[in-house]
């Protein structure tokens, strides 16, 4: 259970903060995509396709246009132009679904947009909708879950541009396997999850003149300002994009998809305010999810369990057009040491729509397979599974060949196993007991990238003493509002209750997407140079206005500590508090910009920079019943240094929650006949829900980073997720006897 | 606010006319009983927006009544977001599978995406901007911002009203009750630690 | 789409008695989540909840308990009477959906509704319920254990309305209900089951195994011999002449068959 620790001092840094937006969205008064609401504003509901593989032949729209309160339904003939876009430099223009809507006849995946249904009220745009008939050429649709990799050449395009299929490689990998004396060769199998925000997809489109203003539900504000700049031919400064608050997306709002142009270009048409709400039924269609991916891996290992060599063989499926990558090696190559190792990838093409990152994108399902294989080969050789990463910690990065920036991924072993009395296992299958319950205990380790994307922030020093902070990124929930908050605060001495927080909008200074859990790394040099630069302005004010009781000195001679400007020979005591010095000028306020380089995609790091942690975790079988619950969870991460613990705590408890579904209960599933996710709906497509959710212990190593940023802090949102589903796997083997290699596990399989 | 005009019939009217005649009257082609509403009628506003086959009713929301015209299709759901504007209550799934819609219609949990709005005239509803303003927190309220009771957000508006509903639930006191009775609103971000944090922290000072 | 509102039951059933049937609502938990899947224009819906008086109460006598048609879930687990004098009725009702759904949801349209998989009517049946239905014609009763006929087919005739259920009040030696899904709470039902065990003999009731909810007769008359089982494979081979599980998206038959007969054996030898 979450507590909360106080961290000495005043500084707001590493102190647990509630959250500064708080109290809007515990009243209802923070307002997501769909929430705004404009005079004349008109409601589209989109006709999906009921095929998933065939041709539109006739879109008979006569009786939905006659409906009452029916403005239009659009189609391919009468849309307009929605132009592609393409990537830029710079990870710019990034899009999972290329083709715009209705730009051809034909019906790649189930639920594709076919034509959309405007009216004045939802109802009426939902009954017209149902009514637009339509007729198909028809195909059998390939939703195949037998993985075969396609065949594709060495160097394949991805939605990030080209990447070799080999995707790491040292040693002699497969030599070193044929003669290694013990051998483990197993696949793994992660199905089909769907992201699930429970706020749905959202675009409420005007136009204005030339201008184009979406309220979206967006991670990345700026990159889908590109993208919709280039489909409707328009310079970027006339697309405006504000997300104000996102109800989460975990990555499924990272990028463009298709309902938010086809809001954009009912809006263009009909001359007024368009709003489009994805249904729960449509986000499992079209919106994106994490591919399913079938995982050889194969170990080879000394007696004692040292690695000798580790190949990973991976495919995931992708939509017909498009070349979503799901990069399960992400995490292999430097997690574990072995000379001899090689990651290669395929995909398989499907009638489906397009996956896209999704929580932890390529770790998460890449390390249920390689932890789920070292636990294999520690149960093989009789080892204890921590025993066996112990052996196989690396001194350095050995992809790269370079150190890491902080690795205390040890530490994080005997931190967990002590926290969770890991020594009182007993090895045996179905050995444990307690209350009548079968136990079964598993642990795993995890890592997750750590960088920075290029970010841009602006503070304002104001007269009535309050600061105003604004950065062009998104809160997805994470605490970006509150972290924005607490950097301000501590640079600026200004009281958190006395900042304002402006974020979600492409007006305001370039802010990073809310992905890669990178925003709180990227944003720490922007807003502290902005801050920095504010104070320097104000320095420079205090020694030029007359009156000013610095008017004699220079700029150099002065500091600024806790609000107040002051000279150094006196000391802060004798300082001028800020707004003071405004007043004095009769200035407003003074503004300063700052910025932060990227990391991400530096092709020369010194150091290679990960978050690093482990999960352990005990399940209760009862097999009499068939039921099977996580009763408790040892959780340890080294993620720097953490800023807020009480919403950092939250985000890792959280990934842990979503660790207990991925391994339990989610998986979309495509009806083979015609292509349709069949558990389209919030019953069928089991998500933990409050019972499920046992303690969760959550253990924080404060090793600041200073590769990272001046404050030593990476990022938290997705390492949570990496590596639970591996430690549950092998907590229930250890109930069951029963190994599960495809997740999720059912209690079909275990009685 | 997409209140009626003044002028127009409220109705309460709109009933006493019809309900009289109910066991011959053929209205909208039915026979028997007051007949509410039949879509697509043809009812348009003069002023604001078109609502084809709107009815007239009176909803009080929040202690306030509210005289508006609603399509018979229209859930309670649409009805408190789109035409009252009352956003605070949020739509997840439409299905009452997640929870994020819930109010309290007559001091009782629903979820206000299982039913039309035309079924609650004279029940007394409740979203959360009767709850409490930003300025003005109820404890339960409070207790979500100081536990971190949320992540995103979008849940929290359902997840309130629940634990405000549960305070006068039959629960047991331990932690494993009240996680019972919120397993109806799903928090994808998984705050359902902090969520049952806040509501104990308000049950203990009760 | 029409919505009636009648104010009494006599209105609601001259209602009935038009052409086209109007669809009766009263909580509306199962008709809405159909009517978003797939809108129906035509739909003409009679809206019960203006009826209250006789079709909310619920009634508890010497001998009998009686559900009018309105009672919610929530309403049993409001009532420590009720809640004591039948406990599996409000066991059922805490699990069935969310506590929003408890608090609408009706089990006369838990019955009406006629799904496999419904939670409500295990445990009704198992306590040998009686359906009350009525038209302009009249009224009838009718046994719950005989009230379905096929998959979402049921006895009732296009004009009736479900008015009340019946329930009787007699010594039971043994009563207890399980319900095994996914997940801890709010889960939909992979296989369920009531047993009580009265002065009328055994009654086992399973859902989710069978087109409808039906009582497993070969069981309940090995369980009246007195037969004594010695592994849960006895008493599946018993259930294969009583149930006709599936394989859906949300369990196979083989697992639903197995934690039948599983759950049955542990608790009916009290080991669970």
């Amino acid at each position: 259970m979450a507590t909360t620790v106080e961290a000495p001092g005043t500084s707001p840094i590493g102190r647990s903060t509630p959250r500064v937006d708080g109290p809007l969205k515990v009243s209802g008064a923070a307002k997501y995509a769909s929430d705004f609401h404009f005079p004349g504003m008109l409601y589209a509901v989109p006709v999906g396709a009921t095929i998933a593989n065939g041709r539109v032949v006739k879109i008979d729209a006569a009786a939905a246009e006659k409906m009452p309160g029916v403005r239009k339904i659009f189609h391919r003939e009468n849309i307009g132009k929605i132009s592609r876009s393409v990537l830029g430099p710079g990870f710019e223009g990034i899009c999972d679904e290329r083709r715009p809507p209705f730009e051809d006849d034909v019906v790649r995946y189930y639920g594709q947009y076919i034509a959309l249904a405007v009216a004045d009220t939802f109802e009426s745009a939902k009954a017209a909708a149902d009514a637009v008939r339509v007729s198909y050429d028809k195909e059998k649709p390939n939703v195949s879950t037998d993985l075969k990799a396609d065949d594709e050449p060495q160097v394949v395009v991805t939605t990030f541009g080209p990447a070799n299929r080999v995707r790491s490689e040292r040693g002699d990998a497969a030599g070193a396997f044929a003669s290694a004396p013990v051998k483990l060769d197993q696949t793994y199998v992660t199905p089909a999850e769907t992201h699930n925000p429970i706020e749905l997809h959202a675009t409420t489109a005007i136009w204005d003149g030339s201008t184009l203003t979406l309220y979206e539900s967006s991670q990345g504000v700026f990159n889908l300002q590109g993208v919709l700049a280039q489909m409707f031919g328009l310079p970027k400064e006339n697309v405006r994009v504000i997300t104000k608050f996102l109800g989460s997306g975990f990555g499924g709002k990272l990028w463009p998809w298709t309902h938010c142009p086809l809001a954009a270009a009912a809006a263009r048409q009909l001359g007024k305010p368009v709003k489009l709400v994805v249904s729960r039924k449509m986000m499992f269609q079209t919106v994106g999810h994490r591919p399913r991916t079938q995982q050889r891996v194969r170990l080879g290992a000394a007696a004692d369990g040292k690695l000798i060599s580790l190949q990973q063989d991976y495919v995931n499926d992708k939509a017909i057009l498009d070349h979503y990558h799901e990069d399960c090696g992400e995490a292999t190559a430097f997690q574990y040491s072995v000379p001899n190792l090689r990651v290669a990838f395929g995909r398989a093409k499907r009638n489906i729509g397009s996956p896209t990152a999704m929580r932890g994108p390529g770790a998460v399902p890449g390390l249920y397979a390689t932890e789920s294989a070292l636990n294999e080969l520690a149960d093989q050789l009789k080892i204890d599974p921590v025993q066996i990463r112990v052996l196989n910690e690396p001194k350095i990065d050995e992809s790269l060949g370079i150190p890491f920036s902080s690795r205390h991924l040890l530490e994080c072993f005997s931190v967990g196993a002590e926290k969770f009395g890991w020594s009182k296992r007993t090895a045996e299958v179905g050995s444990m007991k307690r209350d009548g319950l079968t136990l079964g205990w598993g642990m795993a380790g995890c890592t997750w990238v750590a960088a920075r994307f290029p970010a841009a922030a602006s503070v304002q020093l104001r007269d009535d003493g309050t600061a105003r902070v604004a950065c062009g990124t998104q809160d997805i929930g994470t605490g970006t509002y509150t972290v924005l908050a607490q950097l301000t605060a501590q640079r600026a001495g200004v009281p958190l209750d006395k900042i304002e927080v402006v974020l979600g909008d492409t007006s305001l200074p370039a802010g990073p997407i809310s992905g890669g859990s990178m925003v709180t790394g990227s944003v720490i040099p922007a807003v502290f140079a902005a801050a920095d630069n504010a104070i320097a302005s104000l320095l420079n004010i205090a020694v030029t206005t007359p009156g000013s009781a610095f008017e004699k000195r220079k700029p150099d001679e002065l500091a600024f500590e806790g609000g107040r400007v002051f000279a150094k020979v006196d000391g802060v005591a004798k300082g001028v508090p800020f707004a003071d010095l405004l007043g004095r000028a009769n200035l407003r306020l003074v503004t300063g910009g700052g910025e932060g380089a990227a990391t991400f995609g530096n092709p020369k790091p010194k150091f290679s920079t990960q978050s690093f942690g482990c999960h352990f975790v005990e399940v209760t079988w009862q097999a009499e019943i068939a039921r099977l619950r996580v009763s408790r969870v040892v959780t340890v991460i080294d993620a720097g240094r953490i800023l807020n613990p009480l919403a950092g705590r939250n985000q890792v408890e959280g990934a842990v929650v979503m660790g207990i579904g991925m391994a339990l209960f989610e998986h979309t599933t495509y009806d083979p006949q015609n292509g349709a996710p069949i558990n389209s709906n919030l019953a069928d497509y089991v998500m933990a829900v409050n019972a499920d959710v046992p303690p969760i212990e959550v253990h924080f190593l404060d090793y600041p980073d200073k590769e990272i940023n001046e404050l030593g802090a990476r990022g938290i949102g997705e390492i949570g997720l990496a590596g639970i589903a591996a430690a549950i796997t092998a907590a229930v083997h250890h109930a069951t006897g029963v190994r599960v290699r495809e997740l999720p596990v059912k209690i079909e399989d275990l009685i | 606010m997409r209140d009626d005009p003044p002028s127009s019939p409220s109705r309460r009217e709109f009933l006493q006319t019809t309900a009289g005649t109910a066991a011959a009257a053929a209205i909208a082609g039915s026979v028997g009983g007051p007949v509410v509403a039949t879509a697509g009628a043809g009812v348009t506003t003069a002023d604001g927006p078109r609502i084809e086959g709107a009815v007239p009713i009176t909803l009080r929301i929040n202690g306030k009544d509210r005289k508006l015209r609603v399509d018979p299709r229209t859930t309670l759901l649409d009805c408190i977001r789109e035409t009252v504007d009352l956003t605070g209550t949020k739509k997840g799934c439409d299905h009452g599978q997640c929870g994020a819609c819930t109010v309290h219609v007559n001091g009782r949990r629903v979820n206000s995406c299982l039913s039309f709005a035309v079924m609650h005239e004279g029940e007394e509803i409740t979203t959360i901007e009767g709850i409490g303003g930003p300025d003005s927190l109820h404890p339960m309220q409070a207790a979500f911002v100081a536990c971190d009771g949320y992540q995103c957000g979008y849940c929290t508006s359902g997840q309130i009203m629940s634990a405000v509903a549960l305070l006068k639930e039959p629960c047991g006191a331990d932690d494993a009750a009240v996680k019972e009775l919120m397993s109806g609103n799903i928090c994808r971000c998984g705050a359902y630690l902090n969520i049952v944090s806040a509501i104990q922290q308000v049950r203990r000072k009760a | 789409m029409q919505v009636h509102r009648p104010y009494t039951l006599h209105d609601a059933l001259a209602l009935m008695a038009a052409t086209p049937t109007p669809t009766p609502i009263a909580g509306g938990t199962d008709l809405l989540v159909s009517w978003h899947h797939k809108p129906k224009e035509k739909l003409a819906l009679l809206d019960l909840s203006q009826l209250g008086g006789e079709l909310a109460a619920m009634r508890l006598t010497a001998d009998t308990l009686e559900l009018g048609a309105l009672t919610t879930y929530w309403d049993v687990i409001a009532s420590p009477e009720v809640s004591r004098a039948f406990p599996l009725l409000a066991e059922a009702a805490r699990q069935v959906g969310a506590m929003q759904i408890q608090t609408r949801g009706t089990w006369a349209g838990n019955i009406g509704n006629g799904s496999p998989a419904a939670d409500g009517v295990p445990v009704l049946m198992a306590y040998d319920a009686t359906v009350v239905l009525q038209s302009t014609r009249g009224r009838r009763e009718v046994q719950l254990d005989g009230y379905y006929t096929g998959y979402k087919k049921t006895v009732r005739l296009p004009d009736e309305l479900i008015v009340a259920i019946q329930i009787p009040r007699r010594t039971r030696k043994a009563e207890w209900f399980e319900k095994v899904g996914a997940r801890a709470a709010q889960t939909i039902t992979k296989v369920g089951v009531a047993v009580v065990n009265d002065e009328k003999g055994w009654r086992v009731v399973a859902n989710s195994v069978a087109p409808y909810v039906c009582r497993c007769r070969n069981l309940e008359s090995a369980l009246q011999k007195g037969q004594k089982f010695k592994s849960p494979e006895e008493i599946r081979d018993i259930l294969k002449n009583d149930i006709a599980p599936i394989n859906d998206m949300r369990s196979t038959a083989a697992y639903r068959e197995t934690v039948l007969s599983r759950v049955l054996f542990y608790r009916l030898a009290d080991k669970a």
